[in-house]
């Protein structure tokens, strides 16, 4: 190496640390920048109501949003009944003081579904450990299902018998059971799909398994005026593939039946429990759907083949 | 063979965590899938007391103080046409209004209607302790401004009760020797009921 180059080696140095260094200030720069914009946006998104993020991902909650209290006393004041809900929503604490034989304290409340899956009341417990002292009548919601939003009514009514000791503290529960629907109806693609690969006519992950859309198939042979599938598991399959898939300029008829079919089948998987269009349930729809084809009312064919297809495409 | 045994140990280590991770999903969305929740109402009944007491009392007999504030036993001679006076302060010790009512009851009946008179004078209800002029500063007995019937008796509040006795003063020597009265004040509310009492052991004096 002679004397020129190595100064020139010398000479290039600097240059390299500079260009380390302008590499980094562009990085933080760019760190830097993406944090203020971040907090910008956050920001942002707290003055417009909060930072929301929509997976269209199923919700089950249901709250407590309303308590009001109220007693069987007109002249006199004397017991006091007062409730508040906890922050969670999840329970009513009642407290009543200063009770006395016959006295009767009303709670009325309300319960909303916060969530966007419809939910199901299970059960009701009511755990009173004296009941020769109290009297303890409730609303029982057990069966009623509540769509997203929607809220029920309900009233507790604790009615003191003669048999309540002076001086004494008394206590009871009531429980109520909840479930959440997580299940949906499937589209006429899903069900189509279902059998398309159970017949190897497509390849492809098959959800239900394809006994158990026999067994879906003989349950609507069974309570159906419309559908009979017969013969082999093929057969069957085929032929309500067949329903499924009418042709492009087929008759009202025809898609009506190809709808009706995939709500059967919805019905019969169980995931149209708690689901309602225009205040109508599966079952309804089924109903009126099958009795305009067997009347026959043609004039209604489209009424109900929308009415089924909206049921299939709810979520 | 040391390389094959490692990795079957990593393939192991592997597989064990994907058990574990495969379980764990599963788990998880099974517990979602039945997502299930209990709501509560609870309740705290906190019941009212039902009491009511002699706080205090006045008379011109020989006395013995009640045991339990609910029994004032008198005892003393009786001579035709005295006048025994008793005055007690009645307090409704509890958490509930009370409507009081009196009744008298003797061991001997006849003679009670024949030769005695009785009346009942009732002030109130107080707060507070009762003005002097109705309780022991009174210049006359009875202290004006009498109630006929008792009052209403709400939550710790008293209630002044006057009674006198009269023998007649017609009452034959041999009439009788002694007499037992009752003056029982029953406080009720509802189907609770709670009564104080004043008892005269009263010895016949010609």
């Amino acid at each position: 190496m002679d004397r020129h180059s190595l100064g020139h080696i010398h000479l290039n140095l600097p240059t390299i640390k500079g260009e380390m260094n302008m590499k980094t200030k562009i990085f933080a720069l760019l760190i830097l920048a993406i944090i203020a914009l971040s907090i910008m946006g956050y920001s942002y998104a707290c003055l417009n109501g909060g930072l929301n993020i929509n997976c269209n991902q199923p919700n089950c909650d249901i709250k407590f949003t309303t308590v009001t209290t109220s007693d069987n006393e007109h002249e006199k004041d004397v017991a006091t009944t007062h409730a508040q809900i906890t922050n969670d929503g999840n329970t009513i604490n009642t407290y009543i003081s200063n009770a006395y034989p016959c006295y009767e304290a009303h709670i009325t409340y309300t319960i909303q579904n916060t969530g966007n899956k419809p939910t199901h009341f299970t059960n009701l417990t009511i755990i009173n450990p004296n009941p020769e002292a109290l009297e303890i009548t409730t609303t029982n919601h057990t069966c009623t299902w509540v769509q997203p939003g929607q809220t029920v009514n309900g009233l507790t009514i604790v009615h003191i018998l003669q048999t309540a000791r002076e001086s004494w503290q008394y206590t009871f529960q009531i429980k109520i059971g909840i479930i959440c629907q997580i299940e949906y109806p499937r589209t006429i693609g899903f069900w189509k799909h279902q059998f398309q690969t159970a017949l190897g006519i497509i390849k492809g992950r098959q959800h239900i398994p394809s006994a158990t859309l026999e067994q879906y198939l003989d349950q609507i042979t069974s309570q159906s005026q419309i559908f009979s599938f017969t013969g082999t598991q093929r057969q069957k399959f085929q032929q309500a593939l067949d329903i499924l898939s009418p042709p492009q300029r087929s008759s009202m008829e025809a898609k009506l039946k190809a709808q009706l079919l995939a709500l059967w089948l919805n019905y019969v998987a169980g995931w149209t429990n708690g689901y309602k269009i225009d205040g109508m349930t599966a079952e309804e729809i089924i109903e009126g759907s099958e009795n305009a084809l067997t009347t026959p009312i043609p004039a209604e064919y489209e009424y109900w083949k929308n009415l089924c297809d909206r049921f299939n495409n709810i979520t | 063979m040391r390389k094959f045994r490692r990795n079957s140990q990593i393939n192991k280590t592997i597989g064990t965590i994907f058990v574990i991770l495969t379980l764990t999903l599963i788990t998880i969305g099974f517990a979602y899938s039945i997502w299930q929740e209990t709501i509560n109402i609870q309740t705290t009944l906190n019941m009212a007391e039902f009491k009511i007491l002699i706080q205090n009392y006045n008379t011109t007999l020989t006395t013995q103080m009640p045991l339990d504030n609910h029994i004032l036993e008198l005892t003393g001679t009786i001579t035709p046409s005295q006048t025994i006076w008793t005055g007690i302060i009645i307090k409704n010790n509890g958490t509930t209004p009370a409507t009081i009512t009196y009744e008298i009851t003797t061991n001997n009946t006849l003679i009670w209607d024949t030769y005695f008179t009785h009346n009942e004078y009732f002030y109130g209800p107080y707060t507070t302790d009762p003005p002097p002029e109705v309780w022991n500063n009174s210049p006359t007995l009875p202290p004006s401004g009498a109630l006929p019937t008792p009052p209403e008796l709400s939550a710790q509040n008293k209630l002044v009760a006057w009674q006198n006795i009269t023998l007649d003063s017609n009452c034959p020597p041999n009439a009788f020797t002694a007499i037992e009265i009752t003056v029982a004040y029953t406080a009720t509310f509802q189907t609770w009921t709670d009564t104080v009492s004043v008892i005269y052991t009263l010895t016949f004096q010609p």
